[in-house]
Parts: structure tokens; C-alpha cells; sequence
């Protein structure tokens, strides 16, 4: 694999115009291809193993930034709208949850439903106004995709222990690579759920798209 | 062929390259060491008219105006030159600098100045080095080590000595001994060497008689040990002196050369054997066939030190070693009249030994380089058998000397400037990182005129800890916020609308511009109380740099300065 | 790569004229201007794969009691701030370097010759030299102080013509004043130098700001110079296809400084553009 000053820039956590002198200087080894420097993957690494120092080529896949480009509105359209799940109790609404949502294969449905219950068992996550938003009790550090909301209405309204005593009608079940993600999206679903008029259209069981667009409109607030 | 060349492995190319630059190197010092002795042919039968002592002056003033006029080069060793290069520029040499002394100092010691032809060389060889070096578009470090490779192979080829050329090499410009530079220092040495065998033919510059030494004698190095190192300090403080005075006297150069090559004339005929290069002198002594006394011992020694300022210092071309070694070996020479005048009955060992010693002592004092000293004694000698002497004589002189000059001839003036950077030392590490890729960029920039209710929602959306406040029309800035210093005002709702963001900012906060030098940068740091401070230049405020960032870019740079 | 332009400052009426021309320049294009008053007579400038000397004319050196005073009036005049440069570096006592990580330099057209050699057609060695190693490109104003109002760029399809190209796109950007292209089409039509800037990515931004097209298919060059407006910059490559890249500059370079008397703008081979 070939690499260029700015990839290796991201691994090494340092600034381009630094990689750029050290070429200069010899170093670190790189050669001049078509008036660009190109790095070989093989030379690189046998480089930092005998100058003991790393490589983070997790830097080098994270697009900068795309913490910050996550939005309530493609979270849940990522994670999709269910209507009548079943479950009288918490646990087995959440098991109907897990396994109606799309899940990458390398996700364990049983996993996941065991941290969810945890996470249920640790604190109710039932938030008021009839609305829980179950997540693991620690985020899926790896999770393959952009985080993901899934909205659940259910069949029948369940006690989830909520903190206003009221039962649950819609559970929104939030599933994210990191704590900060995931802080992210709840504040941005508590500042939906403040509004009278979002409360009311999700007492009404509305279409996925009315739902989405209401919550873009909402974001577009921020 | 130069894609062929950027293929290779880089040891490989180190090598080959090294033994390209070792050629020149070493047809450097035979076309140098060519051209002195058909110079001093040619001169011969002027020797003996009444107006001999006008030549030293005559060729100085010549030297001189070469160099400048027709040059366009400056004077100097030149080997100062070459350590700040290795130090600050990645080797980079200039094209003019591989013959223009070379032809400048033949005119100088031809005409009987009193110099050596080393120094002259180590920059040709250097220059011939570095220039090679770009021709192959090669990286800073490989011609650094290049660079090194063309001084270790001039000084190599000058005296049939290979591992004095490496010891020189790495003890005074490379100033590291690590293992890569060796393999091609050592090549380019070893191939300058053969160069200058093939050319001018195996000889041992000052072959001698094999002695037999005893204790005593070993004995009395210490006391020639202290006499070197005081010819040396000599040596070093009249040079400066001599520099310093014909400077601010004279003006004109040539002017200034020739009236030092006048007095060295004159000088020169009381005591003939202080002219030129000196080597005649030394064998004689070595030879053992110099039957002077005390006195005539001495004045040689005193004479040649005064020659050697009077040439060099006056803007003559040339270098210190030749010198240094006739000096040492007459210091040598009038240590053991000396001893045999004040202890009339031992017998001490003849005149060679000492002198060999008193050379050793004096060459390791002068560039403060023992290694260079006793690998070239031993290897001009062409014997082991004053092995010890040498090394002690050398190394208690270094450190005598070392007390009144801390710094070789060559050091001097980088030192004074604060250029004398050794790899991987604090400084050296501090010099190499800018600015410019330490800034930070944790940072959202606000207009003065932004109420606080705002700023609270800014700060609420943003990741940053820093609110730099910039003029929204001029652009320039006025202040910086820091999140800490404005938390208590945050929660206060009741001044939402009553401040402005003006209000908040700290003008006092030091800001540092992208010309400081970072050791200043650091002392401000050090000094106050932030850890991160604002970048403004030209008033525009560029970003931040936080001692976090230094720390970190300073220990990655260090790793990466580490030869392996 | 500071957004500076470095000024050697020559203490003559002759100076002066040049200064004044910096000065135009840096507002125009929105850099900073460094001034640098020699002390010595030759100064080093080490670049990545050279170390370029600069020997001075003696007329550098004039009068160094009113040297700073007379740059500071000419640059206060001007409406900029004056800021003065002091060479950190000293490779020997007598020979100071200055640092390289400009955006522009200014040099007249020879720096170790008498003003009086100033003609055109004649680029000193330094000069070239400077031209030849620098990553940034090389100012060379005209022998008296006059205001250009337009760019005009020559594209002769090379690599360097299109580094030429961005330049003038960046200056035409932060200025305002109108582009003008200008091509000596050889034995190719108009649609292959189109093709060629297509190429680089450049067609779009020329477009959205504008910009005129001389093309000659005919004639000799020296004669369709004459179309190169009086009042304009003129930004030029300094090698074009030839073999001989690393010693001359290209012929077409040759002619062009031999015929206009413009201000110029040389881009040599190691000149990096900040956009495109």
C-alpha cells in the first residue's frame, strides 16, 4: 500500500509540514514519485519498529471530524421505524426489538440484548412522557456502523419503571460506537422529546417519513 | 544513472558514493601537495637573493586577492564552514568553495607563509562532497555523512593516515561516533588514502628509527604534557589576537596579508625552518639529526607559533595542522634539552621520541580532538611503540588546555555564536521544530462585539477550550478567552445581554510571534503561568502552542534524530 | 511558507524605484513585505539542494546611516508597516544567510552588477540562480516605479507554465485586476492548451473569474509581444519543454524578457503555488 505525506501525517499525529522536513532530512524514508512523496507500507513499518515508535493506523481510516457530522435525523433513519413490537414486560419487548433490527453479522443479537438488559437492570431508561431509549450499558466500541437510532412503537404500553411513573408507548433503542456519539444523540432526542407538538405526533404512531422529517426540521433548530 | 543510484539500498549507495567522494577527496590533496612542491621548486633559486623575504608577503597579497576578487570566496579555515553546515544546513555546501582555496593557499605557503594544507582540502573535499551529494538529489542526512566522508578522505590522503582522517572526521565535524557514519567516513578515508598512494606512493611521511623507552620517560611526558598544552593556548589565543588587531587596523585585505607575510619574511630569515609548511624541519628533528641547542630549540618553537598567527591571522590561506605538528615537535625537542639540562646524568630517550610526543600533544590540544591526535601521530609513524606516550601526553594535554580553551580552533566561532549544536543535545532537538508545526488549532475565533448570550450557545455547540478575539475588519488580534476564566460568568443568566465579549478577553496573555526562537518561547512558558499561549504575527493571529504539543513533538523528534 | 515577499534594499534613487515596486506588489497580492539591509557583501540563501551565494554591488552597501530611514519612509508611503530583517544564521563571520520560506523575492534584474547594466535581455547569474533553486517565485520589477493593472500569463502548455497559470489565478484573485492568457500557439490549436489547463483542474477557476485568451497561431512571438498590455504583470515560466532544463531557461523565457520591459513574475521549476 502506497501512502502520502498526509496520511502518514494522521498516523503519526503530526503536522504535515513536519513529515515534510524529516523528508528533507532523511529521517524518515520516502520516495519522490511524479513530483508527490509516496511512502511504502512495508519500509514505513520496519521504520517505526526500529525507531520504537507507533504507527496509529486507526488515525489513518477515521475520517476527521465525522464525530461531529452525526445527525439524530440519519441515526434513526439508519436504524429504522417498527410498529406494533411485541413484549409485556421490558425484557421481552427488547428482545422483539433486537431481533427486528438490522444488525451487521458481526453483531451478536444475544450480546447485545444481554447488554441492553443490563443496562435496563442497572437504572430504568424510561425518560418520561411514555418514551425509554434502552442502550448497552457500555458503548459497542466495535461497532461497525454510524450509530444508529431504533424507533420501536409497541403493541401495548409497558412499564418500564419509567421516572414519571407513566407507561412506555415508544422505545428508542440507541446503539453507538462511543460515549461521546452517544451524549450527542441523547441530548439532540431530549431536545425533540421537550417539544409539545414531537410528543404528541409520536403519540399518534406517524409514518417514518412524517417522523424523520419531524425531527430534521427540529435538529435544524440547533 | 542517477535513477540507478536511487534504487539501491541506501547503505549501498552511502558506499558507493563514499568511495566516489573519496577519490575526490584524495585528488584534492595530490593536486594541492602537487602544485606546493613545483611552487616551491619554482621559487627555489629565489631563495637565496636578498629580496627572499618580500616572497611570503608577495604570495600572501596574492592569495588574497584571489580569493576575494577573483573568487569571490571568503577567507577563513573553512572547516568552521563545514561543521556549521553539518550542524544547520544539512551539509549544503557552496560549488566554489571545493577549489578556491586550494589555489589560494598554494599561493600562500609556496611563497613560504607559515600553514598547512589541510584545511584548504577538508573543505574542497567537503564541498566536492555535499555537491556530489545534490547531484543525486540525496537527503540532508546522507550528505551530511558525505560530507563527512570527503574531510575524513582530505585529511586521510594528506598524510597516508586513514584512521586519523576518520577520528578527525567524526571528533570535529560530525562531532558523533555512531555506526553508519563510520562505514562511510571509513570507506571514503580508506579510498582517499589508496588515491594518494596511488599517486604519490606509500610513503610514511616521517619515518623514523624504533626507540627504546623507559619509564622515566613516561615520567616526563607529564612535564611535556604541560609544555604542549601551553604552546597550544599560545597558539590559539595570539591566532585570535592577531585576527582580531588586523582586522580593525588594516582594511584593505591584501594590504593586510602582506604586511602579516613581511614580518613572517623577516622572521623567516633568522630562522629559516618556520616557513612553509614545516615538514622539512620536522624530519630533520625526527631523523635525528637537529644539533641545536636550548635555546635555538625554543625560538623555533616560539618563531613558529608567531609565523603561523602572523600568516593565518592576516587572512594567509591555510591550515593549522602542519603547523601544530612542527610546533609540537620542536616544543618536544626544547622539553628534552630541558630535562637534559636539569638532569644532566639520566639518560633520557633521543630527540625523535620526544618530539613525536610533543606533537601528539600540541594537534590534540589545538582542535581539542586527542582521538585525531593519536591515530596520526602513531599512523605517520609508522610504529606502535610510542603508543602510550602519545595517549597520555595527548589526552592530560587536551585537558590542561581545555581549561583555558574549552572550545578547538575550529569550535571557537560557532560557540561565540551559539552554532555549536550537537545532534540529539536539548538545543540541537529545540532548533529543529518551528513554529509554525507546533500550532495548535483547539481554537474558534469570536468578534469583540459578540454579546455573552452567544458565546454561551458557541461555547455549548463547540468542542474547544480557546476563543481567540479578532477584529471582524481588520482582522487583528485583540485578546484571547480561555473557557476556564469565564466559567463562573456562564451560568449567570442575568449578564447574558449586559457583556460583551470584549469584556471577557485577557489582553494581557504574552503572545508569541513565529520569528521567536523557541528557547524563548519556552522561558515564557516558564515564567508565567499558561500552558498554552496565542501565535500572532503581523497582528494576525495565527493559532496556539501549548507546552503539551511541544513536549510531544520534541520527543518524536529526538526518536527520530536517533541513528540506529 | 510565511506569506512574505523579501526585499534586498539597495540605498540609490535606483533602489528606491525597485522598493516602490515591492511595495505595489505586496499590497496588490497581500503579502508582507521583509526588508533586508545588507551589512556584508555576500549573503547565502540555502535551499534543498543548493546553497545559492548572492554577491552584492557595492551599491547595497551605500550610505548605511540613512538606509533604514529611507526604506521606512518609502514603505510608510505606501501604506504599509515596515518591517526589517536580521539574518539569524552566520556561516562565517562575514557571511550571513537568510532564510528561505518566502512566498516572493524581489530582484532587479542583476544583483552583482552596476545599476547601469540594467537592460533588457540581460538576467544576471544570481539572479538566475535564485530563480533555478527557489521554491517561490522571483519578482523583477521594472527599472522605474509604475503601477501594473492587469495579469498576463504565459501558458505554453509545460509543467511550469501551468504552476505560472495558479499564480496568476491567486494574484488575479486577491488584486482583482483582470487575466489575460497568452499563448504562442507552435503547430497546435487553441483546444489543446484548453485541454492542457482542463487537465490541471484550472478551467473552472479561470472561468469563474474571468478571463481573456490571446492566441497566436501565426507569426513570430517577438512580434506578437507587442499585444502584452503596457500596464500589466507578467507572470512566466522559467523553463518551458527543452532538454536543457537545468542550465538555461527556455527560449521562449529568453525572448520574452529580451522584448518587454513589464514587471515580471518568474516561476522556476521548484516553485510550489499555494492553490490548484
Amino acid at each position: 500500500m502506497r501512502l502520502e505525506i498526509k496520511d502518514v501525517a494522521r498516523m503519526l499525529d503530526l503536522p504535515e509540514a513536519t513529515i515534510a522536513r524529516w523528508i528533507k532530512q532523511g529521517k524518515i524514508p520516502a520516495k519522490l514519485e511524479r513530483g508527490r512523496y509516496i511512502f511504502e507500507d512495508r519500509q514505513l513499518k520496519a521504520w517505526a519498529r526500529t525507531h520504537n515508535i507507533t504507527l496509529r493506523e486507526d488515525k489513518l481510516h477515521e475520517q476527521s471530524n465525522n464525530e461531529d457530522d452525526i445527525t439524530l435525523h440519519d441515526a434513526m433513519e439508519r436504524g429504522g421505524v417498527f410498529f406494533d413490537v411485541k413484549g409485556d414486560n421490558p425484557e421481552e419487548v427488547l428482545k422483539s426489538a433486537v431481533a427486528l433490527m438490522d444488525l451487521p453479522p458481526s453483531v451478536d443479537r444475544e450480546v447485545l440484548l444481554e447488554k441492553l438488559l443490563q443496562r435496563e437492570e442497572l437504572s430504568s431508561t424510561g425518560i418520561g412522557e411514555g418514551v425509554a431509549i434502552p442502550h448497552p450499558r457500555h458503548p459497542l466500541e466495535s461497532f461497525p456502523l454510524k450509530a444508529t437510532v431504533t424507533t420501536c412503537f409497541l403493541e401495548k404500553e409497558v412499564d418500564f419503571n419509567s421516572v414519571d411513573g407513566r407507561l412506555v408507548f415508544v422505545i428508542f433503542v440507541m446503539l453507538s460506537r462511543s460515549t461521546k456519539i452517544h451524549l450527542k444523540l441523547l441530548s439532540r432526542l431530549s431536545f425533540c422529546l421537550r417539544n409539545r407538538e414531537f410528543v404528541h405526533m409520536l403519540r399518534s404512531r406517524p409514518q417514518p417519513e412524517q417522523l424523520l422529517c419531524k425531527v430534521k426540521e427540529l435538529e435544524g433548530q440547533l | 544513472m542517477k535513477i540507478f543510484i536511487h534504487n539501491l539500498n541506501e547503505r549501498l549507495q552511502l558506499v558507493i558514493i563514499g568511495a566516489v567522494v573519496g577519490v575526490g577527496g584524495g585528488v584534492a590533496s595530490v593536486a594541492l601537495n602537487r602544485a606546493l612542491e613545483w611552487g616551491a621548486e619554482l621559487l627555489h633559486p629565489y631563495r637565496h637573493h636578498w629580496f627572499s623575504f618580500l616572497l611570503p608577503a608577495c604570495g600572501a597579497a596574492l592569495s588574497s586577492i584571489f580569493l576575494f576578487n577573483l573568487a569571490k570566496d571568503i577567507g577563513g579555515h573553512g572547516v568552521p564552514e563545514v561543521i556549521y553546515s553539518v550542524i544547520r544546513r544539512g551539509g549544503l555546501l557552496r560549488f566554489r568553495s571545493s577549489y578556491s582555496r586550494l589555489v589560494s593557499c598554494c599561493l600562500t605557503i609556496a611563497s613560504g607563509g607559515s600553514a598547512g594544507p589541510e584545511s584548504p582540502v577538508v573543505i574542497s573535499g567537503a564541498s566536492v562532497a555535499s555537491n556530489i551529494a545534490s547531484f543525486f538529489r540525496l537527503r540532508d542526512r546522507q550528505r551530511i555523512v558525505l560530507v563527512g566522508g570527503g574531510a575524513a578522505a582530505a585529511i586521510a590522503s594528506i598524510f597516508n593516515a586513514p584512521v586519523a582522517g576518520i577520528a578527525f572526521s567524526l571528533e570535529a565535524i560530525m562531532g558523533e561516533w555512531t555506526p553508519t557514519n563510520l562505514i562511510t567516513i571509513g570507506v571514503a578515508s580508506a579510498v582517499g588514502t589508496e588515491v594518494s598512494r596511488l599517486l604519490q606512493g606509500n610513503q610514511i611521511p616521517f619515518e623514523g628509527q624504533p626507540f627504546t623507552i623507559s619509564n622515566l620517560d613516561l615520567v616526563a611526558c607529564l612535564g611535556l604534557a604541560m609544555f604542549t598544552s601551553m604552546a597550544s593556548v599560545l597558539l590559539i589565543r595570539l591566532l585570535r589576537c592577531v585576527r582580531e588587531i588586523s582586522s580593525k587596523t588594516v582594511s584593505l585585505h591584501w594590504v593586510r596579508a602582506a604586511s602579516g607575510g613581511l614580518v613572517v619574511g623577516l622572521i623567516g630569515l633568522m630562522l629559516p625552518s618556520i616557513m612553509g609548511e614545516g615538514y622539512g624541519a620536522i624530519r630533520t628533528v625526527i631523523g635525528g639529526s637537529f644539533s641545536e641547542g636550548l635555546a635555538i630549540a625554543g625560538l623555533i618553537a616560539l618563531g613558529k607559533i608567531v609565523a603561523t598567527c602572523l600568516t593565518i591571522g592576516t587572512g594567509g590561506m591555510g591550515g593549522l595542522f602542519a603547523p601544530c605538528l612542527v610546533i609540537g615537535s620542536f616544543t618536544g625537542l626544547f622539553y628534552q634539552r630541558f630535562l637534559i639540562y636539569l638532569l644532566p646524568g639520566v639518560h633520557w630517550a633521543g630527540e625523535p621520541y620526544f618530539a613525536l610526543v610533543g606533537m601528539a600533544g600540541v594537534i590534540s590540544s589545538v582542535l581539542q580532538a586527542p582521538m585525531t591526535g593519536i591515530f596520526l601521530i602513531t599512523e605517520i609513524t609508522g610504529g606502535y611503540q610510542v603508543l602510550v606516550s602519545v595517549l597520555l601526553v595527548s589526552v592530560i594535554s587536551v585537558t590542561l588546555s581545555h581549561i583555558f580553551e574549552p572550545f578547538s580552533v575550529y569550535h571557537h566561532e560557532l560557540v561565540a555564536h551559539g552554532e555549536l549544536l550537537r545532534p540529539r543535545t536539548d538545543r540541537r532537538v529545540l532548533s529543529e521544530l518551528s513554529i509554525t508545526e507546533l500550532l495548535d488549532s483547539d481554537y474558534q475565533e469570536v468578534p469583540p462585539e459578540m454579546p455573552l448570550r452567544e458565546f454561551v450557545e458557541l461555547v455549548k455547540r463547540s468542542p474547544y477550550h480557546f476563543f481567540p478575539v479578532i477584529d471582524s475588519k481588520t482582522k487583528r488580534y485583540l485578546g484571547l478567552i480561555h473557557f476556564d476564566d469565564v466559567r463562573a460568568y456562564l451560568f449567570d443568566a442575568n449578564l447574558y445581554d449586559s457583556l460583551l465579549v470584549e469584556e471577557l478577553m485577557d489582553t494581557t496573555v504574552p503572545t508569541i510571534s513565529l520569528d521567536d526562537e523557541l528557547t524563548e518561547v519556552l522561558d515564557v512558558f516558564e515564567y508565567g503561568h499558561d500552558s498554552t499561549l496565542p501565535v500572532v504575527h503581523d497582528g494576525r493571529f495565527l493559532g496556539l502552542i501549548s507546552k503539551a504539543t511541544i513536549l510531544d513533538h520534541y520527543r518524536k523528534e529526538l526518536i527520530v534524530e536517533e541513528e540506529i | 511558507m510565511r506569506n512574505e515577499l523579501l526585499h534586498i534594499f539597495r540605498n540609490t534613487p535606483f533602489g528606491r524605484e525597485t522598493l516602490m515596486a515591492s511595495v505595489y506588489f505586496c499590497k496588490e497580492t497581500g503579502t508582507s513585505l521583509r526588508v533586508y539591509i545588507p551589512k556584508f557583501r555576500q549573503f547565502l540563501m540555502y535551499f534543498e539542494h543548493e546553497v545559492v551565494t548572492v554577491d552584492l554591488d557595492r551599491a547595497f552597501l551605500r550610505d548605511p546611516g540613512t538606509a533604514k530611514k529611507h526604506a521606512e519612509e518609502i514603505v510608510l508611503e505606501g501604506g504599509l508597516t515596515p518591517h526589517f530583517i536580521e539574518p539569524k544564521g552566520f556561516t562565517a563571520s562575514t557571511l550571513p544567510d537568510l532564510p528561505v520560506d518566502y512566498r516572493y523575492m524581489t530582484c532587479p534584474r542583476t544583483i552583482s552588477n552596476l545599476s547601469a547594466k540594467i537592460g533588457l535581455g540581460y538576467i544576471g547569474p544570481r539572479v538566475r540562480n535564485i530563480i533555478r533553486s527557489a521554491d517561490f517565485p522571483v519578482f523583477i520589477p521594472t527599472p522605474v516605479y509604475k503601477e501594473w493593472k492587469r495579469i498576463v500569463v504565459f501558458f505554453g502548455g509545460s509543467q511550469n507554465a501551468i504552476k505560472a497559470v495558479q499564480y496568476g489565478i491567486e494574484i488575479a484573485t486577491v488584486s482583482g485586476f483582470p487575466l489575460i492568457l497568452f499563448t504562442q500557439g507552435e503547430d497546435k490549436d487553441l483546444r489543446y492548451y484548453e485541454d492542457e489547463i482542463k487537465k490541471a483542474g484550472l478551467f473552472e477557476k479561470l472561468e469563474t473569474l474571468g478571463f481573456d485568451w490571446l492566441f497566436f497561431d501565426r507569426g513570430e512571438l517577438k512580434i506578437n509581444l507587442y499585444e502584452v498590455p503596457h500596464d500589466s504583470l507578467a507572470i512566466v515560466g522559467a523553463y518551458g519543454h527543452g532538454v536543457i532544463k537545468e542550465v538555461l531557461f527556455g527560449s521562449k523565457m529568453e525572448e520574452i524578457q529580451t522584448v518587454l520591459p513589464n514587471s515580471m513574475l518568474i516561476v522556476g521549476p521548484n516553485c510550489t503555488p499555494v492553490i490548484g
